[in-house]
């Protein structure tokens, strides 16, 4: 059963049964053709008695019609006769049709028609003799029984002619019979058959069906599982083009196979355009760079992961890449090549994983030379630089410093201590104080303004000046000192001059002072006692005259005083310490108020925020400004003054508001300047110092001048000083 | 020579000695004063050597009126000379000068001068200041011997 394929046995087993049909068609054709073949012999034997029985009627008939006339010479009674006459003719020919297979029937009948045509003449004969001879001739004539022995011949031969038919049919349909039971055997054996064969096939094709079946779910799952691999291999395409870094998939013939969307971006190629490609087609070497060993390096790589079948991690290496415009990109990659290997240990794939490092290079290098340049800073900086460890042994120090002790490095550098640098007076001084010193260093984390004398290798001297910030580690403690070295023999040298050059000045001023201020008070002076003395006997303009000697000479005095306050200010050094303004501002407005005794003033002094600055100086800035508001406020019936201060980042801004004659801000740039004045005399007394001086002193803190005015409607002065003071 | 002295007057210029003198004459208080020109004139006055070697020094001023910038020995000087000398260290000095400048008078305070004045340039000024510390000096003032 399992040799021969099912479907092969269901197709011979629908043939057969198709046979088995046909045959049992062709039987009950058969079966059906014998019935009807008996039918019809019932039917012709029964017309062939049908037609002899009529012949036979027919004989009586004519035997009755004749007997009927003779006895009554009726015509009527011929009619019978005659349609015998007529009708016996068919009857033979029909009967002789149907038996004409049958010699013997047709002997028979031949007989029969005979004795009909004797019947016939001989009734004839009666009747003729009864017409034409009346009826005792025709009565003879019948009486001689002539008649009678034909008709019993008639009859005799219908009874034979008869039986015969009947025995035929009987005979017939014996043998249809036996032929109708055989091809019944013969149907009910093929239905049988059939029947068997049929439940047959059904097994069969159940059986090929479930087979079918089992067949179809296998190759769903089949299907299933294809479909699941075929995701499981886009999944993991997409995966691998997605993955988070630089990969490229070669054949061991150098053909991309597949590239990682990352390295796409980072080479600035497409998918489309170097899959299938050879690597170096589409990767080519920046034909600018003459030094390029890019390709020739990967190439070794490749052989050596082809030839060892191991990974091999590559030296950085420099690989432009050429944008789409053409223009090849400097870049530095880390490749790494990994084999791919099968089962049979076969190289199969190469992969070529990469990381861009173009801007770690291009950082490093940027390092690199900012170290570079550190050093040089570093080493040819004005200053010295040095540090010490923690046992003050020199562990660094700029070339600077080196040339300006005559020692090289290798003589200093983890040689000498800090001290050995210093003169003997100076080193003892440092390490007499050394501990105290030290431990404030490291508890601020810097020290400043130390001098010291340093002693070059030749043993000649220099003064500097040392400053040094104390670098710890992430535990606190101490690693190094990074301190920095003036020279301070130019600064010396410029600080002697300076003091020489001030020392002249002041002698300068001291004479100014001295030498002009005296024969000024002279020329006032005698001109009052002439006045005193002797004006009785001048005139009015000869007093007016002297009066304006005097006011001229007072003029000079006053020009003089406050050029040398001016003068004064450059030179005089700041003290700075914690003013209260807001004291200051009202201790003058007092002041004022009872100097200008009698002129209408209104003060508002506003919380003044308090600053760090010299006091001195300070004090005559608020006297200049305050006194400078009322004196320009003199034309108004009340001098209205305002003071305050704001804080902004950084600073603190302070000022003196009045309502008096203001000025154009056209010139506000003349007011801060030296015998700068805005208005005459006449108008308004001056030597046009105060502001400058306000100006000076400002300046001098590191803080800003300012003024807002507009022709008279007041004006504002502004001055800002810094919060902490370090200017100076 | 040996004679009574209120005012010792060291002035090198001469305008401001006479005016000076003029205020304090003013006020009457000019009569027994004494007009030297210069330091060295005024230490050999007080220590009673050179011209002024037979004067008794117990004759001392009620004041001197001392100005700075003088040839010779400057007032500066010899202020620091008279406070250095117990018999002249207890003499009250007031420095005129027209120098406002910071050095002097620091210099004179820590010295020990009494009174440091500037002379104003405007004579009613200079002649109000005159008389003012001379009529202080010498009649408001009780000198220490």
């Amino acid at each position: 059963m399992t040799k021969i394929p099912l479907n092969q046995k269901l197709l011979a087993l629908s043939c057969i049964i198709v046979a088995g049909i046909g045959l049992t068609g062709y039987v009950v054709y058969q079966s059906n053709q014998k019935l009807a073949n008996s039918v019809r012999w019932v039917q012709h034997t029964q017309l062939v008695l049908y037609q002899s029985g009529n012949i036979l009627l027919l004989a009586k008939d004519i035997e009755t019609a004749s007997r009927g006339f003779i006895i009554s010479n009726d015509s009527t009674f011929l009619q019978p006769l005659w349609a015998a006459d007529k009708a016996f003719s068919t009857n033979i020919s029909q009967l002789k049709s149907l038996t004409s297979d049958n010699p013997r029937q047709q002997l028979r009948i031949d007989s029969l028609n005979v004795y009909m045509k004797q019947r016939l003449d001989f009734s004839f004969k009666s009747v003729e003799l009864r017409s034409n001879h009346g009826l005792a001739a025709a009565s003879a004539l019948v009486a001689t029984g002539q008649g009678k022995r034909i008709t019993d011949h008639i009859r005799q031969i219908t009874d034979n002619l008869q039986q015969e038919e009947s025995a035929l049919l009987k005979q017939r349909q014996k043998t249809n019979e036996q032929n109708i039971a055989t091809f019944n055997s013969a149907l009910v054996a093929l239905f049988v058959l059939l029947i068997l064969l049929t439940f047959l096939l059904l097994f069969i094709a159940g059986s090929y069906l479930r087979q079918q079946q089992e067949h179809s779910r296998q190759v769903t799952k089949w299907n299933n599982e294809l479909d699941k691999r075929i995701k499981e291999l886009s999944d993991f395409k997409a995966m691998f083009e997605s993955a988070p870094g630089l990969y490229l998939i070669l054949l061991p013939n150098l053909i991309i196979d597949a590239v990682s969307d990352e390295y796409l971006q980072a080479t600035m190629t497409k998918r489309n355009e170097i899959v299938g490609k050879p690597l170096f087609e589409v990767f080519p070497e920046n034909p600018d760079d003459p030094g390029t060993d890019g390709i020739s390096n990967l190439r070794t790589s490749f052989n050596t992961v082809i030839e060892t079948k191991t990974a091999h991690a590559m030296a950085v290496l420099k690989y432009d890449i050429r944008r789409p415009d053409g223009i090849f990109e400097e870049r530095y990659w880390s490749p790494f090549n990994k084999p791919v290997i099968d089962e049979k240990g076969e190289l199969i794939y190469i992969i070529n994983s990469v990381v861009d490092v173009t801007q770690l290079i291009r950082n490093e290098r940027e390092i690199l030379r900012a170290n570079d340049e550190i050093k040089e800073l570093y080493d040819q900086a004005p200053c010295g630089y040095f540090s010490v460890d923690s046992n003050i042994f020199i562990v660094n120090i700029n070339q600077t410093l080196l040339h300006w002790l005559g020692y090289s490095g290798n003589e200093v550098v983890g040689k000498m201590k800090y001290e050995d640098l210093l003169t003997p007076k100076s080193r003892a001084a440092h390490l007499s104080t050394f501990n105290e010193v030290f431990a404030s260093y490291l508890e601020n984390g810097y020290v400043n303004d130390l001098e010291y004398e340093f002693q070059r290798k030749d043993g000649t001297t220099f003064p500097a000046l040392v400053n040094s910030i104390a670098v710890f580690d992430d535990n606190g403690n101490f690693v190094k000192s990074r301190s920095t070295v003036f020279n301070h023999t130019e600064r010396k040298k410029a600080e002697e001059r300076l003091k020489a050059a001030n020392k002249e000045l002041e002698s300068f001023s001291y004479s100014v002072s001295h030498d002009l201020r005296a024969p000024l008070r002279g020329v006032h002076g005698f001109t009052q006692i002439l006045m005193e003395d002797y004006g009785h006997q001048l005139d009015a303009e000869a007093q007016r005259l002297m009066n304006n000697i005097m006011s001229n000479a007072q003029k000079m005095g006053q020009l003089i005083d406050d050029l040398l306050s001016f003068s004064r200010l450059s030179r005089k050094e700041l003290v700075k310490m914690n003013l209260s303004m807001q004291h200051m501002a009202a201790g003058i407005c007092n002041d004022l108020k009872t100097e200008k005794n009698g002129h209408k003033l209104e003060f508002k002094i506003n919380d003044l925020v308090p600053v760090e600055a010299d006091s001195v100086a300070i004090k005559q800035v608020w006297i200049n400004l305050i006194s400078n508001a009322v004196k320009y406020s003199g034309l108004k019936q009340t001098a209205q003054v305002e003071i305050g201060s704001s804080l902004t980042e950084g600073e603190v801004i302070y000022y003196v508001k009045d309502n008096g004659v203001g000025f154009d801000m056209r010139y506000v740039g003349k007011l801060f300047g030296v015998f700068q004045r805005l208005h005459s005399d006449t108008e308004f007394e001056g030597t046009g110092v105060g502001l400058a001086i306000v100006h000076r002193i400002i300046t001098r803190h590191g803080g800003k001048v300012w003024a807002e005015g507009k022709k008279n409607e007041g004006a504002t002065f502004y001055f800002s000083l810094p919060k902490k003071n370090n200017h100076e | 020579m040996n004679e009574d002295i209120e005012i010792l007057l060291v002035e090198d210029n001469d305008g401001d000695a006479e005016m000076t003198i003029r205020a304090l004459k003013k006020n009457g208080l000019a009569n027994k004063l004494v007009h030297l020109k210069d330091g060295a004139q005024a230490l050999d006055f007080l220590f009673a050597e050179g011209d002024y070697s037979g004067r008794e020094i117990s004759f001392k001023p009620k004041v001197i009126l001392l100005d700075l910038k003088m040839p010779k020995v400057n007032g500066i000087e010899v202020l620091r000379t008279i406070r250095a000398d117990e018999r002249t260290s207890k003499i009250p000095v007031v420095v005129l000068t027209s120098s406002s400048e910071d050095p002097d008078i620091q210099t004179c305070y820590s010295l020990g001068v009494n009174s440091y004045v500037v002379k104003p340039v405007a004579f009613e000024e200079f002649f109000k200041a005159i008389s003012n510390l001379g009529l202080y000096w010498i009649i408001v003032n009780k000198s220490p011997y």
